[in-house]
């Protein structure tokens, strides 16, 4: 089942695991950018913990770090485990480091949901950046989804980079510049010791599953910033539809109608919020915010205008929902059409919502009848004529031929 | 024989012929509706095969709705998405029928019956009326003793039966009660000239309309009756009244059926009648002309404007046609005329057994010892030859025609061959059983020859053996075919396809239920407005008993959908599953027999899908490839790798390996299904199989939470993935088209 967001964001405190190889980290609480998770309530594990059991209800999110050596993990952090705890609405934000290892339920998971990082001692080096040491530095010009990280400013960076594989899911945060290239030190460049590319390296990448968990992945742990944090975590760009209306503008009375007619006037009306500290306030979108009118193709595509904040309660004085609304001439042809708003911007929870309506054919009553249809005033005139002419013939063949007729047979 | 005045026992010879005419009647009726109920003692009250679903279903919706509704009803429930103008693609009559009865019954006779009891009844009980009118129709042609005997001959006639046991609520059920009384109330009307008996024509001919497509044939047959008699030199002014009385007042009363609308003035098919009407106004006229001028006169007359008229008549329909305002002959018309003509151009007509040729043994299957009578009854129709028997010899000259083209129409050919049949049969019983004759005759000769001879003996014994020994026979004849009948209908007639019967090794009865049975599942556990996809065989079924939406039904209206229907089945996973999102489809439902033996599954019924998919996309759908390297169809280790890959294959033979623990054996097409290589399903799951594996029930998977195709993500679930590997490899990848 696909828990909904907002369901997972509104839990009271934010509890997040931080999972970690003391091995690895001698003093864990250090280790990681304390700015970076600003009031989020920590609690660290060890990789080795094997009594412990992944699930969104104890903690929606979790951090995971790398560890020393990728064997010996339980099992907890299989991938099969990772998948199961995304697919139930957790978030993950996997940190990767250069001298590390990603334990190998976590990597086989990366590498399933399409980010495939480097394996360790793996650098990125671009010799044509402006730092001595040929190692990259990333600024907001690498950025490449700012809907997520709009800032981002690492000089000498020690991780490794990643190929992602073409999931529409998947959005790159962090592009490598196209004059850097990601292998180990001293290594000529070949087709199997050189791991990306150019361009086609990336520090950071998100998966925004359907569910709207999220995933965040980065090279090294100097990435990790607030921003990213924050909306790993489901604190940023979390959106919710709070309403969807569909009604009948010729009777405006009954809301959501199952059945309407062809060239009937549709309104069709969406309340969306956006999650702003903990608390749902309206969302005004920067772009167009669409419906479509279909059946099999969509028969209607149009952008909805904002109408303003709205409360999504009725009744209630909070206007935590910004309306969205378009009117349109449902068209002139039956059968089972599906009101579709899918709004899916990067970054953003995705939006979704199908109300499948059926569009029935006129009424054997409610075509125009023929004397208010001016060409046929013709035919009715002229079929009256025909009966008149038939009513006078036989009158005429009855009474008034009979006495000619009797009076030659006479 | 005896007029009024003669009585027996101080009753009235009149009166004992009405009693036991009366008591005739009621025992065909009795034998009529009571051979028809095998059905419901074997099994039960249940509605049977395909098209009765759907009848029933529309029944239930005209007695819980208004007529109002009924007759503007739009279907959201089968189609999806195209959805049905159902009160305007369907004829109304039965519905209405059974409708009204319900009604009757309830309001004015208190009695509250379930419609289903009345919707499975009413076959049974229109058979009776059916005899009736059979009765009176021979009784035109020759006598009320011939009447009797077409009465029961219909009664029981298997041919008729076929369609309209206990349970086989479909338009035919009354359509040919209304087509024996349509064609009564013609000859009647046409014999004394009445517009009252021509207005009951066009009423029940109206009714006939009403109910069922078949309607076509009388509005060609009426026709050509005419045709045949102006031809005949029979013209009078009792045809002129008749048939135009019928055909204004039946064409005006045919277009008020919302399917019909403007069909009888725009569609070839129904040309000739209008056709004739304009030549019976002709003829009239030249009649009135013929009877004001003198012969020679009239002969210029006559072939100037015979030609004329032909002339025009020919050229107006070409243009009409070709200009589009006559709508073209359909492809059911076309493949009466060329039995090839569906399975080239239009697999959808030719996939129904119904529409399949007639092969020979059937008509004696059908009507048993009628079918050699019937030519004799021919016979002596031709040896009368007055008008109404024009009409009997050219309706049994079309229609053993049209029964040899299509199975199906054995149906109207029955009625016929149960009037001629009882007309040659009772003239034979007039001749053989007049034994009063025998002796009078007898009487005569001994009178003339007694002067010449008295070796002349007073016992006619030799004509007496000769009339007994073919009245035995016959007597044995007619025995043999009521036992005939009774047989056929108890053993081909009587299964409600929906509920199967089989015999167990020791004899006693099984009975299958697995369509119930999976329909009754799909009712309790599947959400109320999810789709169910399945081959259109099942539409109706899944409509009525499961009450599910489906893509598809046995209303073929529309080629293409059934064709998306078709390619979904035949195509690959992934491509099947980019159809069956887009469809929204939630549940596909296949038929498979290979378990139990039951010969009319999906696999059988493949091939016409393939055929049927081909016709829309031939570049993507290929029958050729479907079959193995030597031109088989084959299923099993030899089948070719597009029929492996298709969604119908994998569906039908999913885990059907794990019951056998190693190589399968599909008993319908006899071959074994390898447990090498088993199909693997990615994109559906299995939801549901029945007892004996008749109906496989299979869900759409949602798409991937992760954005995985299905595929990849059904192999990480299975841990195929996850074998442990030494090392980490860069991957191989497509290059990333970003935004």
């Amino acid at each position: 089942m696909r828990l909904l967001p907002w369901l997972v964001a509104a839990a009271s405190a934010l509890e997040t695991l931080v999972v970690y190889d003391s091995n690895y980290h001698d003093d864990i609480e250090s280790a990681l950018p304390a700015q970076a998770f600003g009031d989020a309530e920590l609690t660290y594990l060890d990789y080795s913990e094997s009594e412990f059991k992944l699930l969104p209800e104890t903690y929606d999110s979790v951090v995971l770090l790398p560890k020393a050596k990728a064997k010996n993990t339980a099992k907890t952090w299989s991938a099969e485990s990772l998948m199961a705890y995304t697919n139930q609405g957790g978030n993950l934000l996997v940190i990767g480091a250069a001298d590390g290892v990603y334990p190998e339920g976590v990597r086989s998971y990366l590498n399933e949901i399409g980010i495939y990082p480097s394996p360790k001692k793996y650098h990125v080096y671009d010799y044509f950046s402006d730092d001595k040491s040929a190692l990259p530095h990333f600024t907001d010009a690498n950025l490449v989804t700012p809907a997520i990280v709009s800032h981002v400013d690492v000089a000498d960076y020690h991780g490794g980079a990643a190929l992602l594989a073409n999931n529409p899911l998947v959005v790159p945060l962090v592009r490598c510049s196209e004059t850097s290239f990601c292998a180990q030190e001293d290594t000529p460049m070949s087709e199997d010791t050189t791991w990306t590319y150019g361009a086609q390296g990336f520090a950071a990448a998100a998966l925004q599953a359907l569910n709207n968990a999220r995933t965040a992945w980065v090279g090294d742990i100097s990435l990790v910033t607030e921003e990213l944090v924050s909306w790993t975590f489901q604190q940023r760009n979390v959106l919710k539809l709070q309403f969807v209306n569909h009604i009948n503008a010729a009777e405006p009375r009954d809301v959501n109608p199952q059945l309407y007619r062809v060239t009937n006037d549709a309104i069709y009306t969406v309340g969306i919020s956006e999650l702003k500290k903990g608390e749902w306030v309206p969302y005004e979108s920067e772009d167009a915010v669409q419906m479509s009118f279909k059946m099999l193709d969509p028969y209607v595509r149009l952008n909805m205008s904002g109408l303003g904040p709205v409360a999504s309660v009725e009744g209630s004085d909070d206007l935590d929902a910004y309306a969205y609304s378009v009117q349109f001439t449902i068209p002139d042809h039956h059968g089972m059409f599906t009101f579709e708003l899918d709004h899916k911007v990067p970054g953003y929870s995705y939006l979704q919502d199908k109300r499948v309506v059926t569009v029935r054919h006129l009424a054997n009553d409610e075509y125009q009848r023929s004397w208010e249809i001016t060409n046929s005033w013709m035919y009715v005139g002229s079929s009256a004529l025909v009966v008149a002419a038939w009513l006078l013939f036989v009158f005429n063949y009855i009474y008034v031929g009979l006495p000619n007729k009797a009076k030659k047979t006479q | 024989m005896a007029k009024s005045s003669a009585t027996i026992a101080g009753v009235k010879v009149d009166t004992i012929r009405l009693l036991l005419r009366a008591i005739i009647f009621i025992s065909i009726a009795g034998a009529a509706v009571s051979s028809r109920l095998f059905s419901v003692i074997r099994f039960e009250s249940i509605i049977h095969e395909f098209d009765p679903w759907f009848n029933f279903r529309a029944t239930k919706y005209l007695v819980t709705h208004s007529f109002y509704e009924f007759l503007n009803w739009f279907d959201d429930r089968t189609w999806y998405p195209l959805g049905r103008v159902t009160g305007g693609t369907l004829y109304p009559g039965l519905m209405v029928t059974s409708g009204a009865i319900w009604h009757a019954l309830r309001n004015w006779f208190a009695l509250p019956i379930d419609i289903r009891n009345i919707c499975v009844m009413l076959a049974p009980a229109f058979s009776g009326l059916t005899a009736i009118f059979t009765y009176l129709f021979t009784k035109e042609m020759k006598d009320s003793n011939a009447g009797l005997l077409a009465a029961i001959f219909m009664g029981i006639a298997p041919g008729y039966i076929s369609r309209s046991v206990a349970g086989s609520y479909d338009n035919e059920a009354i359509a040919i009660t209304l087509l024996m009384a349509t064609f009564y109330f013609w000859i009647k009307a046409l014999k004394l000239g009445s517009i009252l008996y021509g207005t009951i024509t066009a009423l029940f001919y109206f009714y006939m309309v009403s109910a069922w497509g078949g309607y076509v044939f009388i509005t060609n047959l009426i026709p050509l009756h005419v045709f045949v008699l102006i031809l005949m030199g029979r013209y009078t002014w009792k045809v002129y009244s008749a048939y135009t009385t019928w055909y204004a007042l039946g064409t005006l009363a045919s277009m008020q059926i919302p399917f019909v609308g403007f069909l009888p003035i725009r569609s070839n098919d129904h040309m000739a009648a209008f056709g004739v009407f304009g030549l019976v106004q002709l003829v009239a006229f030249g009649d009135y002309v013929r009877s004001n001028i003198n012969t020679k006169q009239f002969k210029t007359f006559l072939t100037v404007s015979v030609v004329a008229v032909v002339l025009m008549g020919i050229l107006g329909l070409v243009a009409l046609t070709a200009a589009g305002l006559i709508a073209p002959w359909t492809g059911r018309f076309y493949s009466l005329w060329d039995t090839n003509y569906a399975k080239i151009h239009i697999p959808i007509i030719a996939s129904v057994s119904e529409h399949q040729p007639t092969a020979w043994p059937a008509f004696f299957f059908d009507t048993s010892m009628l079918i050699w009578l019937f030519p004799a009854g021919l016979y002596l129709c031709f040896q009368e030859l007055k008008d109404e028997h024009v009409f009997v010899i050219i309706y049994g000259v079309l229609c053993s025609y049209f029964a040899g083209v299509m199975v199906r129409l054995m149906l109207t050919l029955t009625p016929v061959i149960c009037v001629s049949a009882a007309i040659a049969l009772s003239k034979l019983f007039d001749v053989y059983l007049n034994v009063v004759e025998l002796f009078t005759e007898e009487v005569e000769v001994e009178e003339k020859s007694s002067k010449k001879t008295t070796k002349q003996r007073g016992f006619p014994l030799f004509s007496l053996l000769a009339k007994a020994v073919v009245l035995l026979s016959f007597g044995f004849y007619l025995f043999y075919f009521v036992l005939h009948c009774t047989w056929v209908t108890s053993n081909a007639y009587s299964s409600p396809s929906v509920v199967l019967a089989s015999r167990n090794p020791d004899g006693s009865q099984q009975i299958i239920d697995d369509y119930r049975e999976a329909y009754y599942w799909l009712r309790m556990n599947t959400p109320e407005d999810a789709k169910v996809m399945a081959w259109w065989d099942y539409g109706y079924q899944i409509g009525g008993m499961a009450d599910r939406t489906t893509l598809v039904d046995n209303n073929t209206w529309n080629n293409t959908h059934i064709a998306t229907v078709g390619k979904a089945m035949c195509s690959s996973e992934e491509k099947a599953y980019e159809i069956l999102r887009q469809h929204d489809v939630d549940y596909v439902l296949v038929i498979f027999g290979g378990l139990l033996g039951y010969s009319g599954d999906d696999m059988n019924k493949f091939l016409w899908m393939v055929r049927i998919s081909e016709g829309i996309w031939p570049e993507e759908v290929s029958e050729r490839s479907f079959f193995s390297q030597r031109g088989e169809y084959k299923v099993d280790g030899e089948a070719s790798p597009t029929m492996k890959d298709s969604l119908m294959y994998k569906m039908s033979y999913y885990r059907f390996n794990e019951l056998f623990g190693g190589d399968g054996t599909d008993r319908v097409r006899g071959q074994t299904i390898p447990a090498k290589n088993a199909p693997e399903l990615s994109t559906l799951e299995e939801a549901f199989t029945s007892q004996n594996w008749i109906v496989r029930i299979y869900k759409v998977k949602d798409l991937d939470n992760v954005g995985r195709d299905l595929k990849q993500a059904a192999a990480f679930e299975s841990g195929k993935k996850s074998a442990k590997k030494r090392g980490v490899k860069r991957p191989n990848l497509d290059i990333r088209l970003d935004y």
